[in-house]
């Protein structure tokens, strides 16, 4: 499994864990418009995230991404339970999260907000709305750093 | 003589009355009210036996009877069924002892006529059958028409979870078609040739129109739905209403005007549902003049039947009743724009609280939409 190898701290590493690749290349394009410094590490099901915390957890060579863009609805394993398995993580337990789903039912949104997410963002249906993810992505970054 | 006042009272019984021979089972001796009420000539009489006063299929339990009761001095029992000589038949009990008269060892019997009395008990029980079997009837019927209900119901749910999963999973790739003709007019509007910009624009046009229907056939899924509140004042839901559609109304000068309206029995959110989508039709499809609205309430019953009035294009006649059907519209999308989900999601909300919905309207005289909601009784608004 490619991983995210340990960089500069100027450099902001992003896991993205989505199946869907047409929103994958939406992010891509979201964070390359907002020209953030990121490196993008992608995940296409929730299984490949857990055992991707889990080897950090064991001390593989992977480093702890600055932020995880996690879709709700998975192959394999569940956006919530991937979100559960990472709050239970000593190393990465602390990370900001970014819900990315097309999901708006309320009890979606109350359980990823009980595990502790920094933004839900509901994937709209239109590419200048979509777009406004880069913005987002920025904002939660900024405010990680100057914590 | 003793013996012949015996005699008499025996006679003149007005009971039925006989003596017969235990042996031969003929009769001895008969009263004049037996002969009255058997029809038979004493002489006839006393060239029968008690067997020929009897229906044939009856003899052999009489004659089982009489051996068991031949020891008994005194015995009671009926009621039994006797032949007249007419062959009609009549109900006794009889009451019998042993004696012995003119030598013979004999039987005195007393015959009560009981017929009337049979006859009701009989009539009584055939009554409680008949009843016993309408409530049968009733209840297989009842038990048929709750079946079909429940059939029904599950029907229902079926569908309305077959719409809402449905249109939730269309919405997907709805959503990814929509971005990507964006992104397609985004990055290489105006640098394909000829109609490349056209074709782009129709295909993304038509996305959002499917992610549109989609979008509103969710909410007729979900419309009518539950609902915590179960009281609504109607004064407040339309004052929400309006205020959602202020900058609608404002665009389109229009004055909308209410009477005192009363507080139904309904979730706030659903009459909310029914105000904006009427509301907003009343301004959607508006006539020359600035859109003049007005919502008033009158009561029938325990019924609330509100009513919005307009002074736009109006509806014809033909059309009174299909417009409150799924996805029914009666424009071109380009003319006005919509899905035509709007009444249907009113008639929805309306018949889960068993109201009804329905229009008046002329073309060129402006519509005016009834609907009925239960509300309470007792006070009386409709003069406002």
């Amino acid at each position: 499994m490619k991983t995210i190898a340990p960089a500069d701290p100027g450099v902001l590493l992003i896991l993205l864990v989505e199946d869907c690749q047409a929103d994958v290349f939406l992010v891509k394009e979201a964070i390359r418009k907002e020209g953030l410094p990121a490196q993008l590490q992608v995940l296409n099901d929730g299984e490949k995230a857990v055992r991707f915390i889990d080897q950090i957890d064991a001390g593989g060579e992977a480093t702890c991404p600055n932020l995880l863009l996690l879709d709700l609805n998975l192959p394999r394993i569940s956006g919530e339970d991937v979100l559960r398995r990472l709050r239970k993580s000593p190393k990465c337990g602390h990370i900001p999260v970014v819900i990315l789903t097309s999901s708006d039912a309320p009890s979606d949104r109350e359980r990823a907000t009980r595990l502790g997410i920094s933004e839900y963002f509901r994937k709209p249906s239109s590419l200048n709305e979509f777009m406004q993810v880069g913005g987002l992505i920025h904002r939660i970054w900024t405010e990680s750093r100057v914590e | 003589m003793l013996g012949e006042q015996y005699r008499f009272l025996f006679d003149h019984n007005p009971e039925p009355m006989w003596v017969y021979d235990l042996e031969t089972l003929r009769f001895l001796s008969v009263n004049h009210s037996a002969l009255a009420t058997y029809g038979y000539s004493r002489d006839e009489f006393l060239n029968m036996t008690i067997t020929q006063i009897r229906p044939p299929e009856e003899i052999p339990s009489l004659l089982a009877d009489l051996t068991k009761t031949a020891g008994e001095t005194r015995s009671h029992s009926g009621p039994w069924r006797h032949l007249k000589k007419d062959g009609s038949l009549l109900n006794v009990e009889i009451t019998s002892l042993p004696m012995e008269y003119l030598g013979r060892a004999a039987r005195f019997v007393l015959a009560l006529d009981v017929t009337g009395r049979v006859r009701a008990e009989q009539e009584r029980e055939a009554i409680l059958l008949r009843e016993k079997e309408a409530r049968a009837r009733v209840e297989a019927a009842n038990a048929a028409l709750s079946k079909l209900n429940a059939a029904l119901q599950r029907a229902n749910i079926d569908l309305e979870q077959f719409a809402y999963s449905a249109s939730h999973d269309l919405q997907e790739p709805i959503r990814t078609v929509v971005i990507y003709t964006d992104l397609l007019k985004d990055q290489f509007g105006g640098k394909l040739n000829g109609q490349a910009d056209e074709f782009i624009n129709r295909a993304a046009g038509a996305a959002r129109r499917i992610e549109m229907l989609v979008k509103d056939l969710l909410a007729y899924a979900q419309a009518a739905d539950g609902c915590d509140a179960s009281e609504a004042d109607a004064n407040t839901v339309l004052g929400t209403t309006l205020a959602n559609l202020e900058m609608i109304i404002a665009e389109n000068r229009a004055a909308v005007t209410q009477d005192r309206l009363p507080i139904v029995k309904v979730g706030p959110l659903h009459l909310q549902q029914i105000f904006q989508n009427l509301v907003s039709n009343a301004l959607k499809y508006r006539g020359n003049s600035p859109p003049r609205i007005h919502v008033s309430a009158r009561q029938k019953h325990e019924m609330w039947r509100f009513s919005i009035a307009d002074n736009g294009i109006g509806i014809d006649a033909r059309y009174h009743k299909q417009i409150f059907g799924l996805f029914k519209r009666l424009h071109g999308c380009e003319e006005y724009t919509g899905t035509g989900i709007g009444l249907a999601i009113c008639q929805k909300v309306v018949a889960r609280y068993g109201g009804s919905i329905w229009v008046e309207s002329e073309p060129g005289k402006g519509s005016t939409f009834h609907f009925t909601l239960p509300g309470e009784a007792n006070e009386d608004y409709s003069a406002g």
